[in-house]
């Protein structure tokens, strides 16, 4: 529990950090509260504050966090509280007081210039089309390992091992391309998904392809131990990899060490080599 | 053809929920049931048929194909039962008036504002390339029911038959077959389906839910509710800095089932609660539990349902207290 509120405080740091949209939401409810309006406004804004408030201190948040499953985030306690609709209903009923004087000379300008503003605040406390979080792009990586592997077999013969950008988008290409691991290697929380884990001789192979891609070696070193290339490399043919992809930025002595074991007949494509065993 | 498949959509969706939305309301539509509720009813059956072919497919290791065809015969018979309960009940309808309502010169500005705004949201889904796809599998899921044919047959990340599967809380949200009957049916791949089809229908919907919202808050005023939606569509745009927010939902994982819960559900969930449409929100909460992890069926819509529970009886409260005979009659209209 006391994880949990820990988590739901730094969650709530980090919410108001990216953005200050939530403060917009704390206004619109004070404004909603305060100005005479129908009761079906005011109910929203009261429902509105009271789930706000509930989502923002740790031990009601916690409470809230397990009812949604430990599955998902802090964030998505805030799905409770209507904030794009709350903002707006307070926006509207703004502009409507704005509106009173129509019919008069230059009755426009106040609404306009309300609009304007109200415009203005939105834009310095939310932030677009620059997102925090680092958001995928298809003609970048969907589209790298589209190339990379357009002409391999997709029937479920082919068993891929290669860096994580390729691997991102392998299984999302049509078709049926196995791989020795998976996106759940890095990103644990798709881990959630299914009881199977990796056995360590798997996490290595990938521990060594990350390494080699950044160092162009053919051993890595991890931790307090070297993970020798050619040891890794055959327990990934051990375990049925047919279609090895390694960067171009590969030393010349490792290039030379990997033709011995893998081959001399290698694609140089898109920056990358690879290996099609079923090939050769 | 993923035009043709929105083209395809939306009349069914509409044809779908006016009938339905006739059963489950007989008595003569008051004006606030409107094009959105149609909709979003006709959105909610789509979810739930989906789920029964989801654990026919699960439960009974059917295929693919047979789940498509029994999506298809559930289409059908949603649509013959929508189309009689429509000619029988074609006395309660509310003849739709065919007259363009006449629009103030503000109004006229507003809504170009706001088709403007999705037009550009619409455009980025289609154009921009730029997706989230970490911590969700959906595509991977989906290309693997189109390769299995069947569902959850092999883990989607390795293409691998599981060793010790998956949680059964997981193994029974719909959404992947949804996903994969509409690529199955339309030959769209995985990719098409999930990073462009479903974010552009997930748009869609959102303001539509929005819109029964809006039409709930402000019944008596087209520029208010159309002031609303505008609203709603800048607050989108700007509020997609980060991940959970809805914004970021609309335009980067449009496809995922706590987007349609943010953006689609729970919208139009709240606008029934205000209605007290009671049996629409039940339906709602079941959707909800067919497309994301709840407690048990309890998810978000649930709870904001309790929640607003307590806030009437505030407001009914706060309503007496204040004292004055209108007040009261208004805490009688607001508390129930």
């Amino acid at each position: 529990m006391f994880e949990m509120m820990r988590n739901a405080w730094m969650g709530w740091t980090e919410y108001t950090a990216a953005g200050k949209l939530v403060c917009l939401l704390f206004a619109a409810v004070l404004l909603l509260w305060l100005k005479p309006g129908k009761t079906t406004h005011k109910t929203l804004a009261i429902y509105a504050g009271i789930t706000s408030v509930l989502c923002v201190f740790p031990v009601t948040a916690s409470l809230l966090m397990l009812y949604q499953t430990k599955f998902y985030d802090y964030i998505w306690v805030w799905n409770l509280v209507p904030v794009t609709a709350l903002i707006a209903l307070a926006a509207v009923s703004l502009f409507s007081v704005s509106t009173r004087e129509e019919g008069t000379k230059g009755a426009w300008k106040k609404p306009v210039l309300a609009v304007l503003l109200f415009a203005a605040v939105v834009m310095l406390a939310g932030r677009f089309p620059v997102s925090n979080e680092k958001v995928n792009d298809i003609h970048e990586e969907y589209e790298l390992a589209e190339r990379i592997l357009q002409d391999v077999p997709k029937d479920g013969s082919m068993k891929l091992w290669a860096p994580a950008e390729i691997v991102t988008c392998a299984r999302m290409l049509p078709g049926d391309i196995r791989l020795l691991y998976g996106r759940d290697m890095w990103d644990k929380s798709l881990d959630a998904y299914s009881y199977d884990v990796y056995d360590e001789e798997v996490e290595k192979c990938y521990r060594w392809m990350e390494n080699v891609a950044e160092t162009g070696n053919l051993n890595a070193v991890s931790a307090d131990h070297i993970l020798s290339g050619f040891v890794c490399v055959e327990e990934a043919l051990g375990r049925g990899v047919n279609i090895i992809v390694l960067p171009d930025t590969l030393k010349p002595a490792t290039l030379k060490q990997l033709e011995s074991l893998l081959g001399p007949n290698y694609d140089e494509t898109e920056g990358y080599y690879r290996w099609n065993l079923l090939e050769q | 053809m993923i035009w043709l498949l929105c083209l395809v959509t939306l009349p069914v969706l509409w044809m779908l929920g006016r009938g339905l939305w006739l059963l489950m309301e007989p008595k003569a539509p008051d004006k606030l049931n409107t094009f959105p509720d149609s909709i979003m009813t006709g959105l909610i059956f789509v979810i739930g048929l989906t789920e029964v072919v989801h654990l026919f497919m699960v439960l009974m290791h059917a295929s693919l194909t047979n789940g498509a065809m029994l999506f298809l015969i559930g289409i059908a018979a949603g649509l013959l039962l929508s189309f009689l309960i429509l000619v029988i009940g074609r006395k309660n309808l509310r003849r739709p008036s065919l007259k363009f309502p006449k629009l103030g010169a503000a109004s006229w500005v507003v809504l170009v504002v706001f088709v403007l705004l999705v037009l550009g949201q619409a455009a980025f889904v289609l154009f921009s390339g730029r997706v989230y796809w970490d911590r969700d599998l959906t595509v991977e899921t989906v290309n693997t029911f189109l390769q299995d044919n069947g569902a959850h047959m092999t883990d989607p990340l390795t293409g691998a038959a599981y060793e010790l599967g998956m949680p059964m809380r997981v193994k029974i949200l719909c959404l992947p077959t949804l996903y994969a009957v509409l690529g199955s049916l339309c030959h769209l791949s995985a990719v098409q389906v999930v990073l462009t089809f479903a974010p552009l229908m997930v748009i869609f919907a959102s303001y539509c839910a929005f819109a029964a919202l809006g039409r709930t808050l402000f019944e008596d005023s087209f520029l208010k509710r159309i002031g609303f939606l505008a609203c709603c569509a800048f607050l989108l745009w700007m509020g997609s800095y980060l991940y959970g927010m809805e914004g970021f939902g609309l335009l980067y994982c449009g496809w995922r089932g706590t987007s349609i819960r943010a953006l689609v559900l729970f919208p139009y969930a709240l606008s029934l609660i205000l209605r007290k449409k009671w049996l629409p929100l039940f339906l709602c909460f079941l959707a909800e539990a067919c497309i994301v992890w709840t407690l048990y069926g309890m998810g978000l819509c649930f709870l904001a349902s309790v929640g607003m529970a307590v806030t009437f009886v505030i407001v009914g409260y706060l309503n007496v207290n204040e004292g004055t005979p209108e007040n009261g009659r208004n805490a009688g209209k607001g508390a129930k």
